[in-house]
């Protein structure tokens, strides 16, 4: 019998650098996987399932999620599942892990984000055996020339300026210092920004996410399982996915983010969201280069095509805001590859439990929005609204 | 037509369309050719468009198809263009279950579940790529400098199997050379000859007591299942049988040993699972027949105990099993059509059994899927 799922548990380690790292993957995972299990007040030996990441060939392992998991001390018999889907892997490990609880067959299950990034020029090299074969690739392309795309083509359509685009640098560095788990916590001017080292015209250094390693796992429970365990539990209300086709060329216009308003528009129906700007309280989207984020909160709704950087420019989406964006700092500020992915998921949840570090807690938020996107020119989208479930 | 599963079922999902493309040695068509024509053609079966379908799963590994995120490439012929869909890296009958609980949740009406498997890498080059692959599949510390890969542990495993005196090398030839002569006829089967425990012996040896004809058969290509709730079933073309449960479990890592004492511990489970779900409480007494994940003849009688299947009269592996046609990683989804083939000669009930292989028993994931015929 379907049955609803809710997210009743959080772990997540402070992130560094990989070069500054002294712990090794698997003391990370440990470290969420038990923090989460603390957080929830769950033992180890009621959980019936595990959903982890994996992005063989950013490892250095084929499937080293087999492994891993049993080495967190766990037991030897749950269940694994492994999903890949490159940039969007943690996000997705919620919505797996809520269809196995939705569909009756698991009560309790963990899902797990680990580090996958072990160095800038092996990810760029990695990426772009992903990249299409035919002319990318030999040009050398990787993540951030996929990036560069899109503020390429918003630029030609709104004539946005490079200062423009490090607005949400900036603020998202201003949001990062307030969080303990964030790898770069330091403030930004917009002249800092724009000064940068240039990368991929018209980003700089200072608009593309660092290599971070940290940790994250979420518990995803039944409705029922969730009545014995501790924080607030938060309804996952609606959640989806989307796809663009592979090549670029599929897409239809870069300077507008048509995948993800697409995607926006199904979850917004299935969570009878009507005014998100008025319905949401709390956002993390997954902006591994700055000039996404105006982008895709255009796409979700939040402001009208070329609006977005004039919606972070007045202040709404910070922490004082009426629309707080990514207060955990994004990954701009982190990126441990699954764990960055999951981590939108993760803070929400905790902005919603009222778990969240106090620096950076929104007062009475009840609805939330996660996003992640990845894949090959950024082709997958997925996003969820999740509900603040009080109990009675 | 006849849609009325056993009531002791919850949440039967009906298989609208299953469909293989040519399952050959050396297949020349790219990942996503392979995808998009499996898809298609379960879609055309089934009489549904791609837009319908609410999400698809696809199962692969990045490592086989020699590039990183192969999803991005696949994702559109499986029907992901604008649309909900995700890539499982592991086999196929996990993205059956995957498909399968996104229908039972309500969160679907039409789900597809696509299995590739197309390795860079040819013969006579692809078995060591795909022991050194397998070797990276391991514990990092203490078995890759060892050199274990899959194939290493089968071997220890009939190896013991053997020492131990459970069955002799003439008795597991006479297992092999039994599955290879019944699926040779078969149009999926890539070893067409029948052959007696004779030449299975006389086949080249690779690791310990297993010959190479005791390994399963490899094949390339892309098999693709498309599944329905009860109610949009009914307006499907012809729905060809209907998964009344479904099951899937983790063995344990190298050092416990439980992959050789207990090597289909994780189909054990699996299959419990599968069989609470679908209502079994005999399965020896209510399963016709079992098409089997079986990686060597050693593994036949553990993993049919596990099952629940000793002392039955389960037909074991009609089509020949993987002695037969082993996809890859498509694997589970081309059990799940030859125990859907079975049940539409023999009606009854069926179970699919699956597993990646690729760290043989150690890790592995089984699933174990029950169909009943309509």
């Amino acid at each position: 019998m379907a049955s609803r799922a809710v997210i009743a548990g959080v772990g997540i380690t402070p992130a560094t650098s990989p070069r500054k790292q002294t712990s090794s993957s698997v003391e990370l995972v440990q470290q969420a996987v038990w923090g989460a299990l603390e957080h929830a007040g769950a033992s180890p030996s009621s959980l019936d399932g595990v959903v982890i990441g994996n992005i063989d060939g950013f490892e250095g392992t084929v499937l080293g999620a087999k492994h891993l998991v049993r080495r967190l001390g766990l037991g030897a018999e749950l269940p694994v599942s492994i999903l890949n889907t490159g940039g969007t892997t943690g996000g997705n490990l919620m919505q797996v892990a809520a269809r196995q609880v939705r569909s009756g067959d698991r009560q309790r299950v963990l899902c797990i984000g680990g580090p996958t990034f072990f160095g800038a020029r092996d990810l760029q090299a990695a990426i772009n055996t992903n990249s299409p074969m035919i002319v990318e690739q030999p040009l050398g392309m990787g993540a951030y020339h996929m990036g560069a795309f899109y503020p390429s083509a918003y630029q030609d359509r709104f004539g946005a300026s490079v200062a423009d685009f490090a607005v949400s640098a900036v603020q998202d560095h201003e949001h990062a210092a307030r969080n303990p788990y964030a790898h770069l916590r330091n403030t930004l001017t917009i002249d800092d920004v724009v000064t940068a080292k240039p990368l991929s015209s018209p980003m700089t250094m200072a608009m593309v996410c660092p290599v971070s390693t940290s940790a994250n796992a979420l518990l995803v429970t039944s409705q029922q399982a969730a009545v014995t365990l501790r924080p607030t539990p938060v309804l996952i209300r609606a959640m989806a996915t989307s796809s663009d086709p592979y090549l670029g060329g599929g897409k239809n216009d870069f300077a507008a983010m048509e995948n993800l308003a697409i995607l926006a528009q199904k979850v917004y129906q299935l969570a009878d969201v009507r005014n998100p700007r008025e319905e949401i309280d709390v956002v993390e989207v997954f902006c591994p280069y700055a000039p996404m984020q105006p982008m895709q909160l255009e796409a979700l709704g939040f402001a009208p095509p070329g609006g977005g950087i004039g919606l972070i420019r007045s202040g709404a989406t910070r922490i004082d805001g009426d629309l707080p964006v990514n207060l955990s700092g994004g990954p701009l500020c982190t990126n441990a590859g699954v764990a960055g992915e999951l981590a939108p998921y993760v803070y929400v949840a905790l902005q919603l439990m009222g778990d969240a570090p106090e620096a950076m807690q929104v007062p009475d938020a009840r609805r939330g929005l996660a996003h992640g996107t990845g894949g090959t020119f950024f082709q997958f989208e997925n996003l969820a609204i999740l509900e603040r479930q009080e109990r009675s | 037509m006849r849609l009325n599963p056993s009531a002791e079922a919850r949440d039967p999902v009906p298989v609208l369309g299953i469909a293989a493309t040519p399952l050959v040695a050396e297949s020349d068509a790219v990942l996503d050719e392979l995808v998009f024509d499996a898809v298609s053609r379960a879609l055309r079966e089934a009489g549904i468009r791609k837009q319908e379908v609410g999400l698809s799963v696809t199962a692969s590994l990045d490592i086989y198809d020699g590039r990183s995120i192969s999803s991005g490439l696949t994702n559109a012929a499986s029907g992901g263009y604008l649309a909900q869909s995700y890539r499982i890296e592991g086999d196929a009958g996990q993205a059956v279950v995957a498909a399968a609980q996104t229908i039972a949740a309500g969160d679907a009406d039409l789900a597809v579940a696509v299995g590739v498997y197309n390795p860079e890498v040819s013969a006579p080059d692809r078995r060591a790529f795909l022991q050194q692959i397998s070797n990276h599949g391991f514990e990092p510390h203490f078995d890759r400098p060892v050199a274990m890969s899959g194939e290493t542990v089968l071997g220890l495993h009939a190896g013991r199997v053997v020492d131990s005196g459970d069955l002799t090398e003439e008795q597991l030839a006479l297992i092999a050379a039994a599955a290879i002569t019944r699926g040779s006829t078969r149009e999926r089967s890539a070893r067409t000859t029948a052959v007696s425990a004779a030449d299975v012996l006389a086949s080249v040896r690779v690791n310990g007591v297993l010959r190479e004809l005791m390994l399963p058969a490899e094949a390339t290509g892309a098999v693709a299942v498309v599944l329905g709730s009860l109610a949009r079933a009914r307006r499907a073309l012809h729905p060809r049988a209907v998964l009344t449960g479904w099951g899937q479990a983790t063995a344990d890592t190298t050092a416990s040993g439980q992959w050789l004492v207990d090597p289909a511990v994780a189909a054990r489970r699996a299959s419990l699972e599968a069989y609470d779900r679908a209502g079994l409480a005999e399965p020896a007494e209510q399963v016709g027949a079992a098409e089997l994940t079986a990686a060597t003849p050693a593994l036949l009688a553990p993993t049919v105990d596990a099952l629940g299947l000793a002392k039955s009269a389960t037909e074991l592996c009609p089509s020949g099993g993987v002695a037969s046609c082993f996809p890859g990683v498509a694997n589970g989804a081309l059990r799940l059509l030859e125990a859907v083939e079975w049940l539409e000669g023999n009606g009854g009930r069926a179970v699919a059994h699956a597993t990646d292989l690729l760290t043989g028993p150690v890790a592995e994931t089984a699933t174990v899927l029950v169909a009943e015929g309509i």
